[in-house]
């Protein structure tokens, strides 16, 4: 009987409530690349594999901000428009002020931490609710993204193309890297350090991190700040595989980061949530689209089809809440 | 609610199903074996009629096109339609996968991506970005795939583009550009633009600026982004504060025309003074010119443009040489030369296929 004890300690340590919507969404994963595998040989192909991840890394990075946010009981709809911003002050520095490689990056992420700070200034000190706050600070950096940019595409000029198309051992893209790199850093800011603690804290119960003494608005402004620094190094990623900034560009991302994040594991409602799930999230909604093209779906069922499988997948990683709740109502 | 719970899962599996059965790709090879009673061949060819199907080289075609809007889907409907008649009467088949990029760049590099990763055989791209299409075209070149751009062009650079099949926008705006410097040529122009960076705006304007008469003069031009209501919001609020500037509007594509129309007959403008030509030839502005709604309009037809494309694609898939640029036709229409008309209906993509002659290089 202790044996069994014992084994069912150590079992749920590994598959317990936070972390049971990260199995289940494994489990879709793994089944869907089973069955897109006897569908096509090409699918699971080096090349295939390192594309869809290579396409997902962007709305990944983006994503584990949104995510973070999140989780602090947060919505952030402005990571696409300031992506558009600080695209643009990344390609007037390269291609007109003919800054180094190394002065654009760290500004493109400057524009994004400043807006970062700024919503988390405005969402916290006015009290308006965050969704409000975001949506109406959305399209003040779409007018920003048109200003700085004159409403003109900038290109490159074949300048900084390293950034986001070099590879690692001539395999693996640079971006996947970057997203690997910073999913491992935000998963262990998010489940060792005292700060991740926090926003699981403000998230799931503001009333009592309050009381336990949490700096509610500083951990949020933090929160706001780290989504826009992830979306302003992502801009840089964007604008060297396409070679330009456009100001339009970026607007599916708030909606597709939401719902990866939302796919993960992560509450709307903010508390619960976890790394592994948000990027188990991403790769599953960049294999959906490259399954759908992979069988020829027309474009127009595609819409469709994601959609529905976003809410499948949703319910199904959200089993265990769904029971909880079923069982009080 | 356990079980409303359950219900709601159930209807979404159920509705997944359907959707994946009702969008299962067309199979070519099993539609012939219907054709038998009217066979006047020697009976041996009956019996093989999925035979050869099967012996024939299958090309795999990836078809990117920009959005949903009707000059897009119009090319890309006549490209299926194109993609039929290869499978029943050559001695070669093809199978396009026809993707839409939603006017992203970033969507449009994907899809190439996914292209090349998946040995597709050739990539058709309608560029929203010409530094895109350049982009793709090193990709594609890195992976010995041929790359074709359609309807638009890919920006100077080291990607080589097997063909760009498109009109010659230069020469269609200076059309645009003659028409008005013959007939109204003390006319002042505003202009209601398509999407910049794509490589067609720009090109329209070349031609436009440099063929205007003496006397004309480009007065203020706006994007609209191939958009009727972009157009219509542009417009109106030209209109707003409207002191006789212009008393012509250049209205890039028949989308915009339709915009500019509404804003101008709400505004009680239209014809007095302000004229519109445009460019396209579709039902909508064709019939506008007709009705003396707009003055002229540049004709050309996407569908067309898609038999002359898939000519040009199946001529390199099957080993033969093309030019790199590949120009097909416009011309004008007004009140007096209807004839002129080039039509985007869908049949014309079969008739260019059939008709268009690769020049020999």
């Amino acid at each position: 009987m202790s044996e069994e004890n014992n084994r069912n300690d150590r079992m749920s340590r590994w598959v317990n409530k936070s972390n049971r919507s990260v199995y289940y969404l494994l489990g879709i994963l793994v089944i869907a690349a089973i069955i897109m595998t006897f569908l096509d040989p090409n699918f699971l192909t080096q090349r295939n594999l390192f594309n869809v991840l290579n396409q997902q890394s962007t709305l990944g990075i983006v994503t584990m901000g949104v995510a973070m946010a999140m989780i602090a009981g947060c919505i952030d709809l402005t990571v696409g428009n300031v992506l558009a911003c600080a695209a643009g002050v990344a390609a007037i520095a390269t291609a007109k002020w003919g800054l180094s490689d190394g002065l654009v990056i760290l500004l493109a992420c400057l524009v994004g931490l400043l807006a970062g700070i700024f919503n988390g200034i405005i969402v916290t000190k006015t009290r308006i609710d965050s969704f409000i706050a975001t949506l109406g600070l959305m399209t003040v950096y779409q007018g920003l993204a048109l200003i700085i940019s004159d409403g003109n595409n900038i290109y490159l000029q074949g300048r900084f193309g390293w950034f986001g198309t070099g590879k690692v051992a001539g395999i693996v893209p640079y971006p996947v890297v970057y997203f690997l790199i910073i999913t491992i850093i935000v998963y262990f800011v998010m489940r060792f350090a005292k700060y991740g603690r926090k926003l699981y804290a403000i998230g799931g119960n503001p009333e009592a991190a309050f009381l336990a003494g949490i700096n509610i608005d500083l951990n949020k402004i933090f929160a706001y700040s780290v989504s826009g620094l992830l979306a302003g190094f992502t801009s840089l990623i964007v604008i060297s595989r396409i070679g330009q900034s456009q100001p339009a560009m970026g607007v599916s991302y708030p909606l597709e980061s939401i719902a990866a994040a939302v796919i993960g594991g992560v509450a709307l409602g903010g508390g619960r949530g976890t790394i592994p799930g948000v990027f188990l999230g991403v790769i599953l909604l960049g294999l959906i689209r490259n399954s759908l093209n992979i069988m020829r779906v027309p474009s127009f069922y595609q819409y469709v089809m994601l959609g529905s499988i976003i809410i499948i997948a949703v319910t199904l990683s959200n089993i265990g809440a769904l029971r909880k709740s079923g069982s009080s109502s | 609610m356990k079980t409303y719970k359950s219900i709601i899962l159930l209807a979404m599996t159920v509705l997944l199903i359907f959707v994946l059965a009702a969008c299962q790709p067309a199979a070519p090879a099993e539609e012939p074996a219907a054709e038998e009673p009217a066979a006047e061949e020697p009976a041996a060819e009956e019996p093989a009629e999925e035979e050869p199907m099967e012996e024939k080289p299958v090309y795999k075609i990836g078809y990117i096109q920009t959005s949903p809007d009707a000059y897009y889907q119009m090319q890309a409907d006549a490209a299926a339609m194109v993609e039929d008649y290869i499978n029943e009467n050559e001695d070669f088949g093809v199978e396009m996968t026809f993707v839409i990029s939603e006017g992203q760049p970033e969507k449009e590099l994907a899809h190439i991506e996914d292209f090349i990763a998946q040995d597709f055989d050739a990539i058709i791209d309608f560029t929203i970005a010409a530094e895109t299409a350049q982009r793709g075209a090193q990709l594609a070149n890195e992976a010995g795939i041929p790359f074709f751009v359609v309807g638009s062009t890919a920006a100077d650079g080291p990607g080589k583009v097997t063909s760009t099949v498109k009109g010659d926008f230069v020469v269609m705006g200076g059309m645009i550009g003659d028409y008005i410097a013959q007939n109204y040529p003390d006319s002042k122009v505003a202009i209601v633009e398509g999407t910049l960076g794509q490589g067609i705006v720009e090109l329209f304007e070349e031609g436009f600026e440099a063929n205007l008469g003496p006397n004309n003069e480009i007065v203020q031009k706006a994007p609209a982004d191939w958009n009727a209501e972009k157009a219509q919001n542009v417009m109106s609020d030209w209109l707003t504060n409207y002191d006789g500037e212009f008393d012509m509007v250049y209205a890039m594509n028949a989308d915009i025309y339709l915009g500019v129309l509404r804003a101008l007959e709400d505004a009680g403008l239209l014809n007095d003074p302000i004229k519109i030509i445009t460019h396209n030839g579709r039902p909508e502005d064709f019939e506008g010119v007709m009705d003396g709604k707009a003055i002229a309009t540049n004709s050309n037809s996407p569908t067309y443009e898609s038999g002359v494309l898939l000519k040009v694609v199946t001529t390199v898939l099957n080993g033969g040489t093309v030019p790199v640029l590949v120009i097909t036709p416009s011309t004008m229409v007004d009140v007096d030369t209807p004839e002129n008309l080039l039509g985007w209906e869908l049949e014309k993509g079969i008739k260019a296929y059939q008709e268009y002659q690769v020049p020999a290089e």
